[in-house]
């Protein structure tokens, strides 16, 4: 599932400065919280670990990615439970995300 | 309206942000990623209406409700649905937004607020006032004893949650039922609702400074609804 700015289009109404603002949180944001997230699975500890998750899922939820979301919600309540049956794929969602929006700014 | 909006997850306090520049009056005073900091701020001033995430880290937004002595109105902001049940639980939620926050649905719930602090501010009835029968006592139900209370003695009642809690001169007690219900009760020449939870006897008022009056021991907020029709009540020099 590709992610899209159509949240943010609707929202924004046609005001660009809006949109880049929140794209600029976005990029400033994730990837912070990636490396935080990578760092509380390696300490494995899950719970931290799943608290970076439910953050990092707001805003896979912007980009309307509403099965990667669904992967994402699982990972974080496994994670609760100290299961990490969905490290790979919640990988490579995040990895998704920050290509399209580093593509964007382009 | 004055709000602020408390939020761990700054894209959300920003889409806020952006959702109330579009309502012309809805003034958005703060924006808060820690509970900490918006209590400390509530402490110093009132508002009208706060936009409350959940799901934060150490602090759940319920939570942070229980730490406010007399919450304001409360849209709830949150992408976890399942704890939406919850919100019946705090008289103060009056909406549930789920996340990613759709604007329609924003202007509706900023609607919703608009409509009870309108009704909250609705002039009194400017007729000749009619000759106020309220009973100067009222019996209340503890433990399966009816307990009399003289209303002069009463210095103000607290609505917490689905209960009141009535104070005064040797007066402590909480009974299951509401505010409006009381206050039909009481002599409406003395008391008077200064917040969508507190009632006030008038004759009890030591000082008011600001937007709180002191009554015995204790602060009570005044709403900025409420501050005008308070003032028309009180024999100012």
């Amino acid at each position: 599932m590709q992610p899209t700015f159509s949240y943010l289009d609707q929202l924004s109404g046609g005001n660009p400065e809006f949109k880049k603002r929140i794209i600029k949180i976005i990029l400033n944001e994730l990837p912070k919280d990636f490396d935080l997230y990578h760092y509380a699975t390696e300490l494995k500890n899950y719970h931290w670990a799943a608290e970076i998750v439910h953050r990092i899922n707001q805003k896979i939820a912007f980009l309307q990615m509403a099965e990667s979301l669904k992967l994402a919600d699982k990972h974080e309540n496994l994670l609760r439970e100290g299961k990490t049956t969905y490290l790979n794929e919640f990988n490579e969602i995040v990895n998704k995300i920050l290509k399209f929006l580093e593509n964007s700014q382009e | 309206m004055d709000c602020i909006v408390l939020d761990d997850e700054s894209v959300s306090r920003e889409i806020v942000r952006f959702l109330c520049e579009k309502e012309s009056d809805i003034k958005l005073l703060e924006s808060f990623s820690s509970p900490i900091e918006a209590f400390k701020f509530l402490n110093q001033r009132s508002v009208d209406l706060i936009f409350l995430d959940i799901h934060m880290p150490g602090f759940s937004g319920f939570e942070f409700i229980q730490t406010l002595k007399s919450p304001p109105l409360i849209i709830i902001t949150s992408s976890d649905i399942e704890q939406a049940a919850e919100v019946f639980d705090y008289e103060s939620i009056i909406d549930f937004l789920r996340k990613p926050i759709q604007p329609e649905k924003f202007k509706k719930a900023v609607s919703k607020a608009r409509k009870i602090m309108e009704v909250d501010r609705k002039p009194k009835d400017k007729r000749a006032p009619e000759s106020d029968t309220s009973p100067q006592h009222l019996y209340i139900n503890i433990d399966k004893k009816l307990i009399k209370l003289e209303a002069r003695k009463i210095s103000y009642i607290e609505a917490k949650g689905d209960y009141i809690s009535i104070k005064g001169e040797g007066i402590d007690h909480k009974v299951h039922t509401t505010l409006s219900n009381i206050f039909q009760k009481l002599p409406k020449d003395v008391f008077f609702q200064v917040h969508r939870s507190f009632l006030i006897n008038l004759n009890q008022i030591i000082d008011i400074q600001d937007n709180t009056i002191l009554i015995d021991k204790s602060v009570i907020p005044i709403s900025r609804a409420k501050r005008q029709a308070l003032m028309e009540k009180l024999n100012l020099i």
